[in-house]
């Protein structure tokens, strides 16, 4: 793909691989290690069934990422809207033909190989909307007309995976993109007005919501409604919590998780599992860690050139954000339990692809950071 | 409309600062970084709460149990059939919060496992922070079928792994049995757990170690069993017990205590009844012990088997009276001592041998001090503390002194395989480790012995031991049972240790009955010339075939 563009480009991949944000990289294989011990701890003081393959993915993903990072920021910004387009079909497919697992159609069944669009759409939203703003004047993106067209790109595949049903997402993708469009400028009135809709609305939401997310939402307000039923994680998860004090148990000691008294202590529930095991002190060296991440993106999004690059960068940020607050908040007890992964810490291939994804995405405009979209260029390949 | 992308992105990017990188956007970045960092306190302080709560008040859910069962080796006999093994099994167990009723619960399945406690099944089940209460472990598949299909919402099966022993009763007492999580508890299923290790597993995974290989032959132990079981009914003793022991290795071949102990069911080892009169119990076993006398008279060497002892006068000892049952009336040579079974004699030779060098040999044969086998310790011998005339006296015949028929087994063993010490082992022993012992007589003692204890079936009274062409030998013991201080005249316990072919000889074979009665067979006798000695014989003309011992031509001959 590369000898596509050479003509164009001035850089050798070389010059590029030595722009690639490697502190971004370190900080994330860190993150990486503290899961693949926090795994190997879950299973016993076993490198299987989960440790070995989630190492093994993380290096497979950063060659990808590696990859995605080298490929011309100008090519994903064509692709922006194509991907956008194909994840959204797919995902309207997925009512008609898709798998059904555990009361909810999700994935869609290719050749074998199961695929969830929902995790397609996430890197498809960041490019759609960052594309939109890119092409849109900003000092028009807070007029009415122009507000409308990023909300009809969120709101499709929110509506779509609201029905299948998959609230964490759904509320994910509406998350990611209201994000987006506060960062690219849209004011602060139309936050406040959206804020004081939403409480008008919650009424109707509610009977829309299914009963198990219902109950959810019920026992989340008062888990001792139910602490053996659906209030079983969160109770189990705060025990875990408290029982690692300051300083923990110690690795492999944490009986709460050992004992599996921990329910999806190696997908949802793995910082628990991690803050049982080293303290309150292990928990927010995590936090620090993603802290760090998010303030090396963030540095990022400001020295991109363009306003794709940046709402990329700010996209994939909040994407991150919004996973590692809502997880933590969620084990905490803060928020409802909703299914949502601790990114590149839980175990499973859909999330940490997604999210490696969209991180060679931000990779690709930190590489690309001096390039302007010239008129000629683009045209040329439209 | 591509057209005005980039050319109104590009030039209103540098018309206009202030949106691309200007107040406008840092302001932005800097509500999103606030906002990230209160989002990132939020948790923080979610967590401090979380990790100073006082602990005091946590609720430890009683879930599903952590350690599941063991996974144990098989158990086999010396020639390789199955003694115990592992089954996978499912078992029934019920989640509280599942349950909707109870009663129902509890009346639909006592309705297919008649044995459940009902009552303490239902307070279990109403305890609110259980997830998890057993209800019946080990079920067979039909009845875990008829469980399944009673269609009770809470219940569910595990599969777990149970200890099935095939041969049912056989050998119980050596065997042993299992605990409900498949821990060895009693015998040589306890000494796999001490010593040859077993396997936490999870569910039911069958261990891949090798089988633990008993000294046991299976078709001995059922033919020893058997027979102290018709011995049992024909001389309505009250219990029996039966050994048959490689003379040279000092492997176990045969441990029989009636009634017997059933591996399946650990729950009756408290009882008295099905004491393992092997190994478990002491006891004095009599005139047997004339066996050790005159083994430590002929290795002192001061006395040959045709020297003279006079024993028409009796013995006194203290205030007691010590006369033979049927007094010859004329001195007996030491070997008609022995035939004879005379009292009288064998407490004048070992008065002449004197309380030391008696003592001496008792724990040179090894039944002064407690042994142990892979079974556990065995019953501790019980000794005088002092050997006074009186002990001396007593010991001789076997008075005094109550040890394990298993230890006096390894004892004689000793004596009569030429002379070196057995250790008695319920363990296959590799092939040349026999006779590694220490030395407890000499060769020639040991052939003396056994040339005795021929001639005692023969012609003294061992007579219905003889099985034609094996060359039994052996001695009677019939010790009265002490109640309360007193000897009880007609209470008894009658042993018999033999032993074939005495020409070179391979296997001791010990029989006790506990407490016959006369019958007709016995014309009324309780002596164990009347009823052990023939139950030794039944055993031997059984188990000689079995063992590969080939009857002596000669006799064959004379059968014809």
């Amino acid at each position: 793909m590369r000898n596509l563009f050479e003509h164009r480009s001035v850089d050798t991949a070389e010059d590029k691989l030595w722009r690639v944000p490697w502190l971004v990289l370190a900080v994330v294989s860190l993150l990486v290690a503290v899961g693949t011990t926090t795994l190997y701890s879950v299973a016993g003081g076993s490198m299987y069934p989960w440790a070995e393959p989630h190492a093994l993915r993380f290096l497979a993903l950063a060659g990808v990422v590696l990859g995605a990072a080298l490929v011309p920021i100008r090519l994903w910004a064509r692709l922006a809207y194509p991907l956008y387009a194909i994840s959204l079909l797919l995902l309207a497919l997925v009512p008609l033909v898709g798998i059904e697992a555990l009361g909810a159609r999700r994935w869609l069944g290719v050749a074998g190989v199961s695929m969830q669009p929902s995790e397609f759409m996430k890197v498809g939203l960041v490019l759609a909307l960052a594309r939109y703003y890119q092409w849109l004047p900003p000092e028009e993106t807070s007029s009415p007309r122009r507000i409308l067209v990023p909300l009809a790109l969120v709101a499709a595949p929110v509506a779509l995976t609201l029905t299948q049903p998959d609230l964490g997402t759904a509320m994910l993708l509406a998350a990611v993109g209201l994000c987006m469009m506060f960062l690219a400028g849209a004011s602060w009135l139309y936050y406040a007005a959206g804020l004081l809709s939403a409480w008008a609305m919650m009424p109707v939401v509610w009977d829309r919501l299914r009963d198990y997310q219902k109950r959810r939402i019920e026992i989340f307000l008062d888990p001792d409604k139910d602490p053996l039923g659906a209030g079983y994680h969160i109770t189990q998860s705060k025990i875990a919590l408290g029982s690692g004090g300051s300083s923990g148990k110690g690795f492999m000691q944490g009986t709460q998780s050992q004992l599996d008294f921990l329910p999806e202590k190696q997908t949802d529930f793995i910082f628990t599992m991690f803050a049982e095991e080293w303290g309150f002190a292990g928990g927010v060296l995590i936090l620090a860690l993603y802290a760090v991440l998010l303030a090396l993106l963030l540095a990022m999004a400001l020295q991109a050139s363009t306003r794709f690059g940046r709402l990329v960068i700010g996209g994939t940020a909040a994407m991150i954000f919004l996973y590692v607050f809502i997880n933590v908040a969620m084990v905490t007890g803060l928020v409802p339990v909703v299914g949502v992964p601790l990114p590149f810490l839980s175990y499973g291939g859909t999330s940490m692809t997604t999210i490696m994804a969209s991180l060679g995405l931000a990779m690709s405009v930190h590489v690309h950071r001096k390039e302007r979209f010239e008129p000629g260029s683009l045209k040329a390949l439209w | 409309m591509y057209r005005s992308i980039a050319d109104d992105q590009g030039r209103k990017a540098e018309r206009d600062p202030r949106a691309a990188t200007g107040r406008g956007l840092r302001l932005r970045m800097l509500g999103v970084i606030v906002g990230i960092a209160a989002a990132f306190a939020v948790v923080s302080a979610r967590l401090v709460v979380l990790a100073v709560r006082d602990s005091g008040d946590l609720v430890i859910a009683k879930a599903d149990p952590v350690a599941t069962s063991f996974a144990r080796p098989d158990m086999v006999d010396r020639n390789g059939r199955l003694v115990a093994t592992d089954v996978a099994l499912r078992s029934l167990y019920a989640d509280p919060s599942v349950v909707l009723s109870r009663d129902e619960l509890v009346e639909k399945v006592s309705s297919v496992i008649p044995d459940i406690d009902g009552g303490g099944l239902r307070r279990a089940l109403a305890e609110p922070d259980r997830r998890f209460v057993w209800v019946k472990r080990g079920l067979t598949p039909s009845v875990a079928q008829r469980v399944h299909d009673l269609g009770v919402p809470g219940l569910d099966f595990k599969k777990e792994l149970r200890r099935a022993y095939p041969l049912g009763l056989l050998a119980g007492h050596v065997v042993g049995g299992v605990n409900a999580d498949n821990r060895g508890t009693a015998g040589l299923e306890r000494f796999i757990d001490r010593a040859v290790g077993v396997e936490g597993v999870h569910g039911a995974t069958y261990t891949s170690s090798a089988p633990v290989t008993l000294a046991l032959d299976i078709g001995v132990e059922h033919t020893v069993e058997d027979e102290l079981a018709l011995a049992m009914r024909s001389y309505g003793a009250k219990a029996a017990a039966g050994i048959v022991m490689d003379i040279d290795s000092g492997e176990v071949l045969a441990a029989a205590s009636l009634p017997g102990a059933d591996p399946g069911s650990p729950a009756d080892d408290s009882d008295q009844e099905r004491l393992d009169r092997v190994a478990g119990g002491t006891y004095e076993l009599g005139s047997v012990m004339k066996l050790v006398t005159l083994g430590m008279v002929l290795e002192g060497g001061t006395r040959a088997l045709d020297s003279i002892v006079d024993v028409r006068e009796p013995l006194m000892a203290g205030s007691r009276r010590i006369e033979d049952e049927h007094a010859a009336g004329r001195p007996l040579t030491v070997a008609e001592v022995f035939t004879h079974s005379s009292n009288v004699g064998a407490a004048m030779l070992a008065l002449e041998a004197g309380p030391e060098r008696q003592k001496a040999f008792l724990e040179s044969v090894g039944l002064w001090s407690p042994i142990a086998t892979e079974q556990g310790p065995v019953k501790a011998p019980s000794v005088p503390d002092r050997l006074g005339r009186a002990e001396e006296i007593t010991l001789a015949y076997g008075h005094g002194i109550a040890v394990a028929p298993l230890q006096f087994a390894a004892a004689a063993a000793s004596l009569l395989n030429g002379g070196t010490r057995v250790t008695p082992t319920y363990l296959k022993q590799a092939p040349g480790t026999a006779r590694a012992g220490p030395r407890v007589v000499s060769e020639e003692t040991s052939r003396a012995l056994a040339q005795l204890m021929r001639l005692n079936v023969e012609t003294g009274t061992g007579k219905r031991a003889d099985v034609p062409g094996y060359e039994v030998g052996g001695k009677t013991g019939t010790a009265e049972i002490a109640i309360d201080g007193r000897y009880a005249e007609k209470s008894v316990i009658s042993s018999f240790v033999a032993a074939f072919p005495m020409s070179a000889p391979r296997y001791l074979v010990m029989v006790s009955l506990f407490e016959p009665k006369g019958t007709a067979e016995t014309r009324g006798e309780v002596l164990a010339s009347t009823n052990a000695a023939p139950t030794a014989g039944r055993v031997i003309a059984r188990i000689a075939p079995q063992l590969g011992v080939m009857p002596k031509a000669s006799a064959v001959a004379g059968l014809e």
